[in-house]
């Protein structure tokens, strides 16, 4: 029972019981617009009906040749509304977007190797590790490496039909921040 | 010079100023300049490094010289444009470009420079006629969307003449058509395209554009194209179609988008033929559908009870299945979800028959496994939700809302047990009761006014906040439980750890800015608030530079459907009410820091006029809706527990306006005719056109009261209203007799305040009107004598009654102190270093000076018993006071003897801390700001 629409510039102004959680960031203004700005199709918010936003997604397409693929860079759902299956839906129409009007290859996402319950949603969703990156985030306070520590997780479009993008032994695959960004 | 020689020459300054090292790189500089003092990329970077720096005034100068050769060198526009963006020059940058351009017509560059620079300013008609020159140079349709955008915008600007609307559409559909290539062939030009067309009301076009092949497969993957596309065939009447398409996308696609569900519902019911048929057939697919989805999805089950809800509403005949049914099976069926709660919120206002059944089935939910398992832990909370939003009246009395309380705050602790092994950075699913069990507090708080109760609400919301880290719903509670008990400093420990950044400070900066100059300690140099003020502020300045970065980049990426967004977004933080009640509690509180010197007077009170002016456009970004609402009988937590009635909003925020603009012109020697429209005048980045021109006056406008903004005021504040008021009334012939002729407005420092260098650089100057008889004398008014004395009394009754919150008496005191503040501010004129005209000996000069005795007399008692009151504040007995009021919440294996002494402890110490401090900054400030007024430090002084 959710509105899913594309995610708009005023959204900012009301996602606040959303982004007050400890896995979402709030980022600056020119961060969020840029990605409007470049890749609104890839760009989703589910809304009830009462008008409370319930959780977006914001995505990118990037790379070049084989590597040209779809990114989610921050998706995330109100804790009142989690559990109802609206992050696969948000994550299922970006994938869809990524393989019809970007004709990517993969779609590819980071995210914290504490962060369980999201890992578990991707793996889900066909989402495989493909490399470990240390240091990646910022910490949350309790000092262990799997918070600071991302996994980039993968999974192939149709263009990618022999699923070269992803391998089988991504967890100990294992690089520096510094190059991936 | 060689190019590659100037490039080894500039490049270390290049260098160091990517590094931050603008010194070092203005060293470089001026080395350079010794040897070639004509070098204008040298010079250019010098200006870009001062600027950095903080030399303004000379940056002004030198950029004023660069800018004067009209430059038309690449590299020094570059550099240029980035020191005319730092000192908010944007018409000069446009300018600037055009001076280039003009002379480079062929430079594609250039051209896209000065269209941008127009675009960041909003000035849609100069763009357009950019954009329209470079695409016939260049002949790209880029440039051409570019200009076809800029009119759509000029069509829909305020400050267009609704008269030029439609030609403008027409305008662009007519560029449109020019254009060589279809507009299907992009997604945001397609868009555009049928923006144009609804906006001109040819729908039909609109539509058919969007049912060919390609259209369909462009909605496909864009959801603003599909949301247009069904928009357009709802206004068309396209029922039969539009319904038929639901249907499809509903059962061949899956799709599950409430919207569709809406579309379904919605073209049911427009069914004017067949309507019984059509919504049984409806029913039919819907039922069939919730069946199908079982909990893997809710929507069609919520769908369902829309539906109903709808035919009820419309009094079409019952179905069959009684509607509390439907509650129940969606109950029964989804309970275990959190959202369950809000999802049965809108159908469950039932009267009558109805309700009974409805209650009668809450009430005998079994809740004994309630933590048994977290799907049965979700049900409870869920029917403990419903059954606290059907309370009626006899049962919320203070004795069941007791026993509710212990009932949530039991069921808390027990299913605490069922998040015990959750790493700390996962929430307990626990976590509603504890919110449940605060909001019952609160709720007797309220009923019987008694503040045990607070303290209750506030160790449970402890206790539950470090069983659950990251819960912010808990923290919101607590930051106003603990500004009502008065320890603000515990609130705003909360608010940190909420860690509020970005845009969220202009939605949720009221949990802490709201009425904060009762908490300042500004009187004794501790400048928190302010700090927070301005902190918080910054979001506003990030707007205006990011925002029209970004606007620009849509026109570069042309995703024209992200523009009109981009611009509302800037607009609503641009003109937010939280601005300017940040704004206005900055003021409040600085000037009980730092004399007000006529500087400070003159520059607050342009920026004043300014905001007052501007205010007409406000927008409340304020989020309340993140506060948990379970309370019955449609009381909302957020009143309860807010401070004052009314929380300071657009209404409240006019009458301190009104209020300090008032008060500072009695004190300014600006020339009072100058309103705000003339300080607007000269900042042509914010038109203001549709300020109706003949509107009264603002000095008019600033006596009017408005019966809606004066309710917003408590009682205290409408007091101090009212006194000021008389006070200026009273005072203002002699004012006026005293005051030395009207002074031009200088724009300097405040010019740079409000982001714009050349404000307001003509203003009107009137004849001196200064009679040449001093007015005859007069008593001043009975409110204005007797204020402090009553105020006084006020606050000593207040801080002995047991019902009033703690704040209240800190309330009173400090609008006590901005009272003297204000007095000394309007009186400055009369009493300081022999500037007045009226003689020592005038009775009116005799009653400014005896009414501010009585005032330091008054507020230092205040200050006085604060400072004895806060001494008795954190001692062994307000804890032990504090500890027996929580008895009730307090056992021996959770929320035990030791955590409710250590909540006591922090309360009573924050409580303690902020009581003695105002009464000491009272105390200062009745001996320093003795002096009121400093002269002599403002360009304006008179002579
Ligand atoms: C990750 C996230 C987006 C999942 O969204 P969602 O809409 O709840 O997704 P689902 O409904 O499919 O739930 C995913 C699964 O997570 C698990 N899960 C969710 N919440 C859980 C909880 N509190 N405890 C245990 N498991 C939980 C469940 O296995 C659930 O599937 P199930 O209910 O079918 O068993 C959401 O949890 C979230 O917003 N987290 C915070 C932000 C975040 O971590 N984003 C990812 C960063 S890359």
């Amino acid at each position: 029972m959710s509105i899913l629409r594309s995610f708009r510039a005023t959204d900012l102004l009301k996602f606040n019981n959303i982004n007050l959680d400890i896995w979402t960031e709030t980022y600056s203004i020119s961060f969020y617009l840029n990605y409007l700005a470049r890749w609104p199709d890839l760009c989703s918010v589910q809304q009830a009906p009462n008008g409370r936003l319930m959780g977006y997604v914001f995505g990118k397409a990037e790379g070049h040749n084989e590597e040209w693929h779809g990114h989610v860079t921050a998706l995330t759902v109100a804790p009142e509304f989690r559990r109802m299956g609206l992050g696969p839906k948000m994550m299922n129409l970006l994938e869809y977007v990524s393989d019809e009007a970007y004709q990517g290859f993969f779609v590819d996402l980071y995210v914290r190797c504490n962060n369980h319950v999201a890992i578990k949603m991707y793996e889900g969703l066909g989402y495989s590790v493909y490399r470990r990156v240390r240091e990646y985030y910022g910490s949350l306070g309790s000092g262990s490496k799997d918070e600071e520590d991302a996994f980039d997780m993968r999974k192939p479009l149709s263009r990618d039909p022999m699923r070269r993008s992803i391998r089988a032994n991504g967890r100990s695959v294992i690089v520096s921040a510094s190059s991936v960004s | 010079m060689s190019n590659t020689l100037q490039e080894r020459q500039v490049r270390p300054i290049y260098d160091a100023i990517d590094l931050g090292q603008f010194k070092s790189a203005l060293q470089t500089c001026n080395k350079i300049l010794k040897k070639q003092p004509n070098n204008e990329l040298v010079k250019t970077l010098k200006c870009l490094a001062m600027v950095r720096i903080g030399k303004i005034d000379e940056a002004v100068i030198l950029s004023d010289e660069i800018l004067a050769k009209k430059p038309s060198d690449e590299l020094v526009l570059g550099a240029m444009s980035n020191v005319l963006r730092f000192l908010s020059r944007h018409e000069d940058m446009i300018v600037m470009y055009e001076d280039a351009y003009k002379k480079n017509p062929t430079n594609e560059e250039l051209g896209a420079q000065t269209f941008m620079a127009n675009v960041r300013v909003g000035n849609w008609k100069a763009a357009q006629q950019v954009a329209t020159k470079m695409h016939k140079n260049s002949k790209d349709d880029r440039y051409l969307y570019w200009s076809i955008m800029s009119t759509v915008l000029q069509a829909s600007d305020l400050s267009t003449d609704p008269a030029m609307r439609p030609i403008l559409l027409k305008l662009a559909l007519r560029l449109i058509e020019s254009s060589g290539s279809p507009s299907i062939a992009s997604p945001d030009r397609f868009y555009l395209n049928l923006t144009v067309l609804r906006d001109l009301e040819r729908y039909e076009e609109a539509l058919n554009l969007l049912e060919g092949d390609v259209g369909k497969h462009l909605c496909d993957t864009s959801l603003v194209l599909e949301e247009l596309r069904h928009e357009l065939a709802m206004t068309l009447g396209k029922r039969e179609s539009e319904l038929q398409i639901a249907r499809t996308r509903l059962t061949e696609r899956r799709d599950r988008n409430w919207l569709t569900f809406i579309s379904l519902i919605d073209c049911t019911l427009a069914d004017h033929q067949e309507l019984e048929a059509t919504i049984n057939e409806t029913r039919k697919l819907i039922t069939s559908l919730a069946q199908e989805d079982g909990t893997s999805d809710r929507s069609a089950a919520l769908a369902l009870l829309e539906l109903e809800r709808r035919c009820r509403e419309k009094e079409l005949p019952k179905r069959d299945i009684p509607f509390v049914e439907s509650l129940k099976s969606y109950f029964v069926t989804f309970g275990d979800k959190p959202a369950c709660f809000e999802d049965l919120k809108p159908y469950i206002d039932l009267q009558g028959e109805e309700r009974e059944d409805w209650t009668t089935f809450l009430d005998t939910r079994d809740l004994s496994n309630a933590s048994g398992s977290i799907s049965e832990l979700v049900r409870s909370i869920n029917v403990f939700k419903l059954r606290r939003m059907r309370l009626i009246e006899e049962e919320v009395t203070v004795e069941k809302e007791e026993e509710r309380a212990e009932q949530y705050l039991r069921a808390y602790l027990a299913a605490l047990s069922l998040g015990k092994g959750l790493p700390s950075t996962e929430l307990q699913p626990a976590d509603d009761l504890a919110i449940l069990a605060a909001s019952a507090y609160i709720n007797l708080y309220d009923l019987s006014k008694s503040i045990s109760y607070l303290n209750c609400a506030t160790c449970v919301l402890e206790y539950a906040s470090q069983r659950s880290k990251h819960a912010f719903q808990h923290r919101l509670l607590l930051i106003r439980l603990y500004r009502l008990v008065g320890a603000p400093s515990l609130a705003l420990e909360h608010y940190r750890q909420m860690n509020i950044k970005q845009v969220q400070n202009d939605t949720l900066a009221h949990l802490i800015l709201a009425r904060c100059a009762t908490f300042s300690l500004t009187s004794n140099g501790d400048l928190t608030y302010l700090q927070e003020c301005l902190e918080s502020s910054q979001i506003y300045s990030s707007n205006n530079n990011e925002t029209a970065d970004m606007v620009v980049k849509a026109f570069q990426f042309e995703k024209y459907s992200q523009i009109p967004e981009f611009i509302e977004f800037e607009d609503r933080l641009d003109s937010s009410v939280q601005r300017d009640l940040t704004k206005i509690e900055h003021v409040r509180m600085r000037l009980a820091h730092e004399p007000a010197t006529t500087e400070t007077i003159d520059t607050e009170l342009v920026e004043l006029k300014f905001l007052y002016e501007r205010s007409q456009f406000h927008h409340d970004n304020r989020d309340f809706s993140v506060f948990p609402e379970y309370q019955p009988l449609g009381k909302l937590i957020n009143t309860q527990t807010g401070m004052g009635e009314v929380s300071p909003g657009e209404e409240w925020l006019t009458m301190w306006m009104k209020m300090y603009i008032i008060c500072f012109e009695l004190a300014s020697d600006l020339d009072p005719a100058l309103d705000g429209q003339a300080i607007l005048g000269g900042d042509k980045s914010k038109p203001l056109n549709p300020i109706d021109k003949d509107r009264k006056a603002l000095s008019a406008r600033l006596r009017e009261i408005s019966e809606d903004d004066y309710k917003t005021l408590t009682p205290e504040e409408r007091r101090l209203h009212s006194f000021t008021l008389a006070l200026v009334s009273w005072l203002e012939p002699y004012n006026t007799y005293c005051r030395p002729p009207p002074q031009p407005f200088v724009p300097g420092a405040i010019a740079l305040a409000n982001g714009s260098a050349n404000a307001a650089k003509k203003v009107p100057k009137p004849a001196p009107t200064a009679p040449s008889e001093p007015p005859p004398s007069t008593n001043p008014p009975e409110s204005v004598l007797n204020y402090f004395d009553e105020l006084e009394k006020r606050f000593r009754e207040t801080a002995e009654t047991s019902t009033a919150l703690p704040w209240e008496a800190l309330h009173i005191a400090t609008l006590g102190q901005e009272a003297l503040i204000l007095y000394n501010i309007v009186t400055a004129r009369f009493r300081l270093g022999g500037a007045s005209k009226l003689k020592k000996s005038d009775p009116v000069m005799q009653s400014i000076k005896n009414l501010r005795t009585k005032a330091l007399v008054a507020l230092k008692d205040i200050g006085g018993i604060l400072v004895k009151i806060g001494e008795t504040d954190a001692t062994p007995e307000t804890r032990k006071e504090f500890f027996e009021s929580c008895q009730s919440i307090t056992s021996p294996n959770d929320i035990d003897h030791d955590f409710v002494f250590g909540v006591a402890k922090k309360v009573t110490d924050a409580r303690k801390k902020v009581r003695s401090d105002i009464g000491k900054g009272l105390e200062r400030i009745c001996k320093g700001q003795g002096q009121g007024l400093v002269l002599g430090a403002g360009p304006s002084t008179g002579s």
